[in-house]
């Protein structure tokens, strides 16, 4: 295969995404719109040219899948075949085949599917009923022949029974569906935009947009970063060396600039949480299905925007933590009866911006979380011992405990003992945190709080020797003095010191990082660091200030490197390591007993 | 003519287009492709790296871009020149890897036939022989062509950084 001809497939493959993300929105909305004829246009169109594009570069299997589906819903389009739920879920599932072909073509160019399943349940779905679905124009030629309503009722209800279609749901449907098209025949003849004003709000929306590699933003944001110390530069000196007004007044604009275009810069990494809360539409349908449940989805600032990196590693998160509420929160329809509620379920997804923060909460009016249930598991899992004294909100946390799932029987969508925890730990990890609000009998709220990007964090400046280090200040826990003197030495382990009755382990960054340690002090000044696992002190020679920081990556060569995690250009133009505390002390670590202590007790506490 | 002579002709010729960038380390030449370099900049401010090797200088900040610089002095245990050193960084871009690398002088471009470079060194030198492309003569003066890909290491940095990723 050549070069040219690899890059056209590759191309193909990342911009089939987008139309897959377009196509099983459509779906799902054909689910509630079935008259819709635009939308059957949109999704010819989408299935069309998948078909059209894929033939082209040469995947032939994704051709093949994709003519036969092309044919239902051309089926669908013309009316010869009416939309079912079962059409919607074979559709859905074409979606998810298509996607498993991209993906794997992704990773091995010349891969292999198995279709023919998906393909023969296609091809059935559209043989089953051409002669059920009479339209309407034949149905209006009845009437005016002189039969009633009921015998063409009849007929049709017959017809449908016989080809033992869903026979129960099947007979209102058809009803409403008769109904329903005979009424939209006259309208659309009287008013024939009536149709379309769904989707033409809906296509305005589909602002032009190009695909830029992220590295090229990437390096926009650098050299504008830079522009910008260099204006600050000018923009101090300015009245001492410019005499000229017109001068001064054009560098004062210029810093003006300079920030619009910064910020601008800035927002290009950003992207809509849209796609990846119609992804959850998608998993509260099949969940609730599965389930037996009914549940109603509402979207909330599907609008807001954040970083794309962010974005990515917010997904899976939050398809636990969805189907945790639709599985574990939200009751079976007759309990809900019986406790007065509406017996359909809601779960709300929300995401809003606060302050630097993104706030993705998600929330259901199902059983909430009941701390006695939680307790009784938790003492049976020997997560916590029976006398523990714990308050319900630390009780209802333990549900983030890695091994800890309630449901009496694990089920197929989730309670594997995987989950909440996942959900803490990838949160965490993005320096972001979880919080927990639940209330027995009302419900359960999830808030997801994560830093709108990923490129900017608070630092604390500290000084070694006449070197600048940054620490991330999500890793400090609290900042302190110790005199010197109650520093006790226990050579060749470690040195150790009491904070509040604690006795925690001392570390000095000096020598850690290559720099003396200044033993003439009085007093250190120490960092605090509380993590999961283990809790420890860090002497610094010096805390110079908080500041944000914007974090650069390191060169290839030194990228990876054990504790540090980038580093930042400093007001001075020169640039300063971050250091990962953890990551940097955690050999001191290894197997130590008070470490396993540590953890325990952290775990009676957290 | 037959055809094959006429392209290894054509080959030939395009080879006598090559140029490199010359430079000095301690009190030889040596040359780079001069495709390889991105820039040539003063020595800049630099930022150490705790615990680097020796000839790991540290990181600067190349508007807005961090990047390595090394002293190709001491990575090569050359030593430096004392009198007349007009020490610069040359920032070179190899397979997508930004690196600088210090040098005692740089001093002019080179364009180099394929005919004046002799392909096993025939000369003594300070360097490990696996860095070294080539051997240019110009007059009675040598320049030892660098294999900096070889000398920084660059197929380990790419296995490694494709290990983090």
């Amino acid at each position: 295969m050549d070069d040219f001809e690899l890059e056209l497939k590759l191309d193909f493959l990342n911009e089939s995404e987008d139309l897959l993300e377009k196509a099983e929105n459509a779906f799902l909305r054909l689910e509630t719109e079935r008259e819709n004829s635009d939308l059957l246009n949109e999704i010819f169109r989408l299935a069309h040219n998948l078909k059209g594009t894929s033939k082209a570069v040469g995947f032939d299997q994704l051709a093949e899948l994709t003519h036969v589906a092309e044919n239902l819903i051309l089926k669908l389009k013309d009316g010869s075949l009416k939309t079912s739920n079962s059409i919607v879920s074979t559709l859905l599932e074409f979606k998810d085949k298509v996607n498993e072909i991209v993906t794997g073509l992704k990773a091995d160019i010349n891969a292999k599917f198995n279709i023919e399943i998906l393909k023969k349940k296609i091809e059935a779905e559209i043989e089953v009923k051409p002669n059920i679905e009479i339209s309407s124009a034949a149905i209006e030629s009845l009437k005016e022949s002189g039969f009633s309503d009921e015998t063409i009722q009849q007929v049709l209800d017959t017809n449908r029974v016989e080809n033992n279609q869903e026979i129960e749901s099947i007979a209102p449907v058809i009803k409403l569906e008769t109904e329903y098209s005979i009424e939209n025949d006259e309208s659309f003849e009287k008013n024939p935009s009536i149709n379309q004003v769904k989707p033409k709000a809906n296509s305005s929306d589909s602002e032009e947009s190009i695909r830029v590699k992220l590295s090229r933003i990437d390096k926009i944001n650098d050299v504008i970063g830079e522009l910008v110390i260099l204006q600050t530069v000018i923009h101090q000196r300015r009245f001492e060396f410019i005499q000229d007004d017109l001068s001064n007044k054009s560098i004062g604009m210029m810093g003006k600039l300079f920030k619009e275009v910064q910020e601008l810069a800035m927002s290009l990494r950003l992207l809509p949480l849209k796609p990846t809360f119609q992804k959850m539409t998608r998993i509260v349908r099949d969940t609730s299905k599965l389930l037996g449940k009914d549940i109603n989805l509402s979207l909330i600032g599907e609008e807001t925007e954040v970083d794309k990196t962010v974005l990515e590693k917010i997904a899976d998160p939050l398809v636990h933590t969805v189907r945790n509420a639709v599985d574990h929160g939200i009751e079976m329809p007759e309990e809900r009866l019986a406790k007065g509620k509406d017996p359909k379920g809601n779960v709300e997804l929300m995401a809003y911006h606060e302050g630097s923060n993104l706030v993705i909460q998600v929330t259901d009016d199902g059983k909430g979380i009941d701390p006695t249930v939680i307790r009784r598991k938790a003492i049976e899992k020997n997560i916590i011992t029976s006398n523990s004294t714990l308050s319900d909100q630390e009780i209802k946390e333990l549900i983030f405990h890695p091994g800890f799932s309630t449901k009496e029987q694990v089920t197929e969508v989730s309670g594997r003992g995987v989950g909440m925890d996942v959900v803490k730990t990838n949160v965490e990890n993005l320096g972001g945190e979880v919080k927990l609000m639940s209330k027995v009998g009302q419900g359960s709220t999830l808030k997801i709080i994560l830093p709108l990007t990923l490129a900017v964090i608070q630092g604390i400046v500290i000084k070694a020797e006449e070197d600048k280090f940054v620490l991330p200040l999500s890793q400090i826990f609290e900042i302190t003095q110790i005199k010197t003197v109650e520093v006790e030495q226990f050579s060749g382990i470690a040195s150790l010191f009491r904070l509040r009755g604690e006795v925690l382990p001392l570390f000095f960054i000096n020598k850690k990082i290559g720099k003396k340690i200044n033993n003439d002090l009085t007093s250190h000044t120490v960092i605090i660091v509380r993590g999961l696992h283990y809790a420890f002190g860090v002497v610094v020679d010096d805390i110079l200030n908080q500041q944000q920081i914007v974090i650069k990556t390191l060169g290839e060569d030194i990228r990876g490197k054990k504790g540090i995690i980038g580093s930042a250009i400093m007001s001075d133009g020169k640039p300063s390591l971050i250091l990962d505390l953890f990551e940097l002390f955690k050999d001191d670590f290894k197997e130590s007993k008070g470490h396993q202590k540590y953890k325990e007790r952290n775990l009676k506490i957290a | 003519m037959s055809k094959e002579s006429l392209e290894n002709e054509k080959k030939a010729s395009n080879k006598t287009m090559e140029r490199y960038l010359q430079f000095d380390l301690g009190n030889e030449a040596y040359a780079i492709h001069l495709l390889s370099v991105k820039e040539v900049i003063p020595l800049p401010e630099t930022t150490p790296i705790p615990n680097s090797p020796s000839f790991y200088i540290g990181i600067m900040n190349l508007r807005g871009q961090i990047i390595s610089i090394i002293d190709l002095r001491k990575k090569l245990n050359i030593t430096p020149k004392k009198i007349g050193s007009e020490e610069a960084v040359i920032i070179i871009q190899i397979e997508g890897v930004g690196i600088g690398v210090v040098v005692d002088s740089i001093n002019k471009v080179l364009n180099i036939g394929s005919t004046s470079v002799s392909e096993v060194p025939e000369v003594s030198s300070q360097v490990n022989a696996k860095f070294i492309e080539g051997v240019y003569h110009e007059d009675k003066n040598l320049t030892i062509l660098l294999d900096l890909s070889n000398v920084l290491n660059i197929p380990e940095i790419k296995k490694m950084q494709n290990k983090a990723a």
